[in-house]
């Protein structure tokens, strides 16, 4: 596999969604374009691969079940960073989202339609047909019928840069190293989630425990070059979208099928066998991105969720058998945990939760702790009816929000003042310009399409 | 792979599957996978009659193998419905035919039989013959048409309802459930409609990523293709035995009009099938159990092309393409019980069970 051009319109760095959308808007406008992707092919994609769903501003349709103003978008955006964000590109990414399912419907993407009536449609997000992999699938086939050439296995290494214009592009590639020259390039390599080394920076040690559940390939090579040539950079490193997962989930690319939502059904302690934080603070979808950090927190990043047969059915079951035993002390030993000590736990939690409540798991119940911190505020049931059940849990990375900054045509800035003429970035890597602290499902997406469109278009001067 | 391997390893993936969901969309596997949280050996049998091998689901999956989780759907449920129609199969259970060479050497030797026995008194007429009607319609002697016919088809009929009936005890059916008429109207719409050949709206990659509306095309018309060539026989015979018309039958009657796109349909979409597995255009496997199916199918299908072409322009050969048609026609319902052919029993058995559970 090498390119067949001395000289490219585009070149785009990534094939995941934010690269794939660059690539067709420019190939669309006559761009020659070679997309650099890292991974072998059957990787390709990135995190892409483990999404489903785009947040859109909509009316009605036949996907969604009911309509999701811009206004209510862009608050979203601006709650969940608690209004740190840059409201001139939050506002472009959701006016500009409108128009992204007709988009990706003329690029192949296919949507889910709902089951059975309309129970498993979600208001604010679209649930494109078979998930990430579906729809990058759909992108590289459109690509490859527009000419877009692809380079699987191929590592940029370097930007040759002169003063505010790039030039060419260093790419490592089946054991050479080659050279090649392009009008413009787009940037679209993720963030640096799997780079051990780098997040322990931020987080000392304990990012060794940290298990990474999107693609091995996002290890923040192109961040490092940006830093070389001088782009500015926005967001907090430290800042991370964190879940709590199964610890005995794959060093790597566990995706979707790692997470735990036993959680709020139980109690949570940590190695010492101790409870943290209230397991019942308020919705799950909302909480379940909080979980993450507060594993991460705690004496060797590993904690335990422990709930009783009453509850088992009430959520989606793992993937990994549970810890099981008719007996609290047999179950601390089989999970490492000081037997009396976790019988104490249980048996401070039991005793203060309340006697007369009516349990809801689908809403905010009454049944609920009292007189013991921390508080368990919905759904405490005591832990009393065997067998009894543990899930290991650790930090679960997904991606981070620290990137270059960029301008409303997805232009990089400059460290020094003004933007480089012709580098684009899109998704991950930029992601820090809009989300900077908390979570928002599906809106990664939304990002990297608005942006990787723009930035494919501006590059060949659309 | 062993039996209890492929439902060790089928329950394996199904556990991943089960908490990722991301292939709901595509077909009725995915929901009803949804209903239950573990997978027993009823469970698994089910799950793999209600796929019809489309294969989206491979190829929107972010677990296939290099990944350590090696997901592969349609490849394990392959394994599960071979090992459905072998375990099924009565009478003689575990006998299914993987060699198109046994289905074919039965045709011709049935051919050969019929043309040694009946060539004194029937095939040498033909070759001086100018053309065919009333009194040289039939090649061989009728009562042994209508009476062998009418054997093959019961033994088609009491074998398949034994194994029906079988399978649908094992995948934990009601037998009351059987008559559930507003069910049934239901699987059967499935049925007619193909529905679950539609991917969600994508069709299916096959024969490989991509392949839209290919699968759903060639299944319909060798689907339609069938039922159309079994009217036209029993509308024949209607004709003959009850309404005293004897064969044979105007090209423009509505049987000839029937066997014939029923003819054409089935050679169709079978040569298509074939074609794509012969080029290798079949991306990842191609069961080994389709194929002499396929095969006798398509012989079946074209071979009754060419006796309708020899009684109408080749009369002088036409003793010898009835004895051959007949041959595969004979092979093609004695091998029901032990073919891929009974596939349809066991999918349309999981339709009403599909439509029974998810019932409102």
């Amino acid at each position: 596999m090498k390119p067949t051009r001395r000289l490219y319109d585009t070149i785009v760095v990534g094939g995941g969604n934010a690269g794939l959308c660059a690539a067709i808007a420019a190939a669309e406008r006559g761009g020659r374009v070679l997309l650099v992707e890292r991974s072998p092919i059957e990787f390709r994609g990135g995190n892409t691969k483990y999404t489903r769903d785009i947040r859109v501003a909509h009316d009605r349709g036949p996907y969604v079940s009911g309509p999701y103003s811009e206004e209510e978008f862009l608050e979203d955006i601006v709650r969940v960073n608690r209004g740190d964000t840059n409201r001139d590109l939050a506002k472009l990414v959701v006016s500009r989202s409108r128009d992204l399912p007709g988009w990706m419907e003329r690029h192949g993407v296919r949507w889910q339609r709902p089951l059975r009536g309309s129970l498993h449609l979600s208001r604010t997000n679209m649930f494109f047909l078979g998930g990430g992999k579906a729809l990058l699938n759909a992108y590289y086939r459109y690509a490859s019928r527009l000419g877009v050439e692809v380079l699987y296995g191929a590592t940029l290494r370097d930007l040759v840069v002169e003063n505010d214009s790039f030039r060419e592009a260093v790419i490592d590639v089946g054991g050479r190293t080659l050279r090649v020259e392009a009008n413009s390039v787009v940037l679209a390599s993720g963030g640096f989630e799997a780079n051990i080394s780098w997040l322990k920076r931020y987080w000392g040690d304990a990012a060794e425990n940290f298990i990474v559940r999107g693609s091995r390939f996002n290890d923040g090579l192109v961040l490092e070059i940006l830093a070389r040539v001088g782009a500015r950079f926005v967001g907090d490193p430290r800042e991370a979208h964190m879940v709590a997962v199964d610890a005995r989930s794959p060093r790597y690319d566990g995706g979707i099928v790692t997470r735990v939502d036993s959680i709020p059904f139980g109690i949570v302690v940590n190695v010492h066998a101790r409870r943290f934080y209230d397991e019942g603070e308020d919705e799950w979808p909302k909480r379940y991105a909080m979980w993450g950090r507060l594993v991460a927190e705690q004496p060797g990043q590993v904690a335990y969720s422990i709930f009783d047969s009453k509850v088992v059915g009430l959520f989606i079951q793992p993937i990994y058998p549970p810890y099981t035993s008719s007996d609290l002390r047999d179950l601390a030993v089989k999970i490492g945990l000081d037997p009396d000590r976790l019988l104490k736990t249980v048996g401070e939690f039991n005793s203060s939760v309340v006697d007369d409540c009516s349990f809801r798991p689908g809403e905010l119940d009454d049944c609920r702790s009292v007189g013991i911190d921390p508080p368990k505020s919905h759904w405490a049931l005591k832990i009393d009816k065997p067998p009894f059940y543990a899930y290991p849990l650790r930090p679960g990375i997904t991606f981070t929000y620290m990137g270059v900054a960029v301008d409303k045509n997805a232009r990089v800035a400059r460290s020094s003042g003004g933007f480089f003429r012709n580098i684009y970035a899109a998704g991950e890597i930029m992601m820090g310009n809009i989300l900077r602290r908390g979570y928002l499902g599906g809106l990664g997406l939304t990002i990297g399409s608005v942006f990787g469109i723009i930035a494919g278009e501006r590059s060949v001067g659309g | 792979m062993g039996d209890s391997d492929i439902f060790k390893e089928a329950e394996r993936q199904f556990t991943i599957c089960n908490s990722c969901r991301y292939c709901e969309g595509y077909c009725a596997v995915w929901p009803a996978m949804e209903l239950r949280r573990f997978f027993g050996y009823g469970d698994l049998l089910y799950l793999a009659n209600l796929c019809h091998d489309c294969r989206d689901c491979y190829y929107a999956c972010p677990y296939t193998a290099p990944h350590e989780f090696a997901i592969d759907i349609p490849r394990i449920l392959m394994e599960l419905r071979r090992y459905t129609y072998s375990r099924y199969s009565w009478p003689f259970r575990g006998s299914i035919v993987s060699r198109p060479l046994v289905l074919i050497g039965l045709a011709l030797a049935v051919s050969l039989a019929l043309i040694l026995l009946y060539l004194p008194q029937y095939m040498g007429a033909y070759m001086y013959g100018s053309s065919i009607g009333v009194d040289n319609y039939y090649a061989v002697p009728r009562d042994l048409l209508v009476y062998g016919g009418l054997g093959l088809g019961l033994w088609a009929i009491v074998s398949i309802s034994v194994s029906a009936l079988r399978f649908w005890r094992d995948v934990g059916g009601r037998y009351i459930d059987l008559l559930n008429a507003r069910a049934w109207l239901q699987a059967l719409r499935d049925l007619f409609t193909h529905r679950w050949f539609r991917g969600g709206g994508y069709g299916c990659d096959y024969p490989g990523e991509g392949g839209g509306f290919r699968r759903m095309a060639i299944h319909m018309a060798s689907f339609y293709g069938f039922i159309l060539t079994f009217i036209a026989t029993v509308l024949a015979y209607i004709h003959e035995e009850h309404l005293g018309v004897p064969p044979p039958y105007q090209v423009t009657s509505p049987i000839v009009l029937s066997g014939l796109a029923g003819g054409l349909l089935i050679s169709w979409g079978t040569s298509v099938a074939l074609y794509y597995r012969f080029r290798g255009l079949v991306d990842r496997f191609f069961d080994r159990i389709d194929y002499p199916f396929l095969l006798v199918l398509n012989l079946t299908a074209l071979t009754g092309l060419l006796l309708l072409y020899s009684r109408l322009f080749l009369p002088g050969v036409y003793g010898f393409m009835f004895a051959i048609h007949m041959g595969f026609v004979v092979s093609l319902f004695i091998a029901i019980p032990y073919s891929k052919f009974v596939h349809w029993v066991y999918r349309l058995l999981s339709l009403l069970k599909y439509r029974l559970e998810t019932a409102d």
